[in-house]
């Protein structure tokens, strides 16, 4: 062994037709590897060539090239003698229609016309695309990839130099596994920079606006308070009667909230000490429950207490006749402009998962004959059963 | 050569070089590329290889798919990179049997046609005999 790097070998004129002739005869058997195929017999070739410039017996183009048979079989025998070397691929009971196509294995080169494993593809404006297969030399699952080149020589070319096999299927076939993992992770990353930004604003925003120091205004409370100023009448009577029949004490805990907590209070513009002030000798001087009883019927026309019975929210209910059935929540719809938040706040790697959701879909595509609703041309259909999982 | 003859050469010989290429790996104790095993081959006997050189190198990617060699592709001073194969344990073992499997073979070929050229009245009289 000599582990001294050379120059590059000169492949002479009727080597590298040979080589050429015996790659297109190889791509053609499914099961051979053409690249294992062709470097075999460049090796032979360019040891035999140096043999014969040593021995200064040059011959000419064709002469060498009858040689070249005489000495290592006729492209066709050679490429006999691989395919009986190699694991036979499953039968195909229905070949498809695919020239000029193969597929072959990213991992270890097996390689098969793809119209002999059951693919059909026509007119596809793809150069290249990868599925997942079994592959019976690996004896495992691995990235295939159909390319066309059957009918060509690129592999002779590729393999030019101190190219190895190896290095060949690394430089030609992309790691999809990898591939697929790096775009995962970006997108992942993506999403996180996204959820954390968003969600920093979002926080900052709350936190501007007051609302976070809110939080310990007890939640039923903060939302009667958030009602305009002309049912606040309402409102405390509701809040009185929730809490304990300390009228007065109620309602200085309501005015404390409101001026100190309330998120609303300068929206609103209401003059909230005025309507305090307003109220104040009311509840002060409240005795009963009977704390606001023209209240339903102002705002309710129709509704009196004790005569009709009265619809009391789901979260109010039982606690007291007096509540009139009037929204406490306020409305606030949504303009077209502000539907961009929406799109911020859905998932993105939902994305992902739509290539799942529309995988079926497939099984309704069918030739332009009119027996589906989805027809299409024959440009691209996989036989599933053959080439899914099991093309070489 | 007929085509016949050629089709039982070729069948022939596709299991003997599985058998040969082991054993002069394993004679060799160092590690050979394909083209020094043709050579090897070749230079054996004064008849020449009875195949073709490109009959070799799917034999021994065969044999190293098999777990029996190893391979290791180096560069070369003279030409592209080769692929040196050496046996492996498994096939120095598996090589003990074929050459027992060969012995039987060629025992019973020889003995075979060695029966061949008996008179044809002996049989028949052993035949009859044994009828009898």
């Amino acid at each position: 062994m000599n582990p001294q790097k050379t120059s590059d070998p000169v492949v002479p004129p009727a080597a590298h037709r040979y080589l050429c002739e015996l790659e297109l005869e190889v791509k053609r058997i499914p099961g051979c590897n053409p690249e294992e195929a062709i470097s075999d017999a460049r090796e032979f070739l360019l040891s035999d060539y140096d043999a014969l410039v040593r021995s200064a017996e040059l011959p000419d183009d064709q002469s060498h090239y009858d040689l070249i048979v005489e000495s290592f079989g006729t492209p066709k025998e050679v490429a006999s003698q691989y395919k009986s070397a190699t694991v036979p691929t499953p039968e195909c009971k229905t070949p498809g229609h695919a020239p000029g196509w193969r597929i072959c294995c990213t991992k270890c080169g097996r390689s098969a016309p793809l119209a002999a494993v059951g693919g059909t593809r026509i007119g596809a404006s793809s150069v290249h695309k990868y599925i997942l297969g079994y592959c019976h030399d690996c004896k495992r699952l691995r990235s295939m990839r159909i390319l066309q080149d059957l009918d060509q020589s690129n592999l002779t070319e590729m393999l030019d130099g101190n190219v190895t096999t190896e290095q060949l299927r690394k430089n030609l076939h992309a790691n999809v596994p990898k591939l697929v993992l790096k775009i995962l992770l970006l997108v992942f990353s993506l999403q996180l920079v996204i959820f954390l930004v968003v969600g920093g604003i979002v926080l900052l925003s709350l936190w501007y606006s007051g609302v976070l120091g809110a939080s310990e205004l007890d939640s039923r409370t903060a939302q009667h308070v958030a009602i305009d100023g002309s049912t606040l009448l309402q409102t405390v009577s509701l809040v009185t009667f929730e809490q304990s029949q300390d009228f007065a004490k109620v309602g200085e805990n309501l005015e404390q909230a409101v001026m100190n907590n309330y998120a609303y209070r300068d929206r609103l513009g209401i003059d909230w000490k005025a309507k305090f002030k307003q109220f104040a000798p009311r509840w002060r001087n409240c005795k009963n429950d009977l704390f606001a009883p023209k209240g339903p019927q102002q705002i309710s026309p129709g509704q009196r207490p004790g005569k009709r019975r009265i619809t009391i929210p789901i979260a109010l209910k039982g606690q007291n006749k007096s509540i009139p059935d009037i929204p406490f929540v306020e409305r606030d719809t949504m303009s077209l402009k502000q539907s961009a938040e929406f799109i911020l706040e859905c998932q993105l790697l939902v994305m992902f998962g739509l290539s799942f959701n529309v995988e079926h879909y497939g099984l309704d595509i069918r030739l332009a004959n009119r027996e589906r609703a989805i027809s299409s041309l024959p440009v691209e259909i996989l036989k599933r059963t053959t080439l899914c999982l099991n093309p070489l | 050569m007929s085509d016949l003859t050629r089709k039982f050469s070729k069948e022939l010989n596709s299991g003997t070089a599985a058998l040969a290429l082991l054993g002069i790996l394993i004679k060799s104790k160092k590690p050979m590329y394909g083209y020094e095993l043709g050579m090897q081959l070749a230079g054996i006997s004064d008849d020449g290889l009875p195949m073709n050189q490109g009959a070799l190198y799917p034999v021994l990617r065969s044999l190293e798919r098999a777990g029996l060699l190893s391979s290791q592709t180096e560069p070369s001073t003279s030409g592209p990179p080769r692929r040196y194969y050496s046996p492996t344990p498994e096939g120095k073992a598996e090589y003990r049997q074929w050459c027992l499997v060969w012995q039987q073979t060629r025992n019973w070929l020889d003995s075979v046609l060695e029966t061949r050229n008996e008179p044809t009245e002996n049989k028949r009289s052993g035949r009859t005999s044994s009828r009898s």
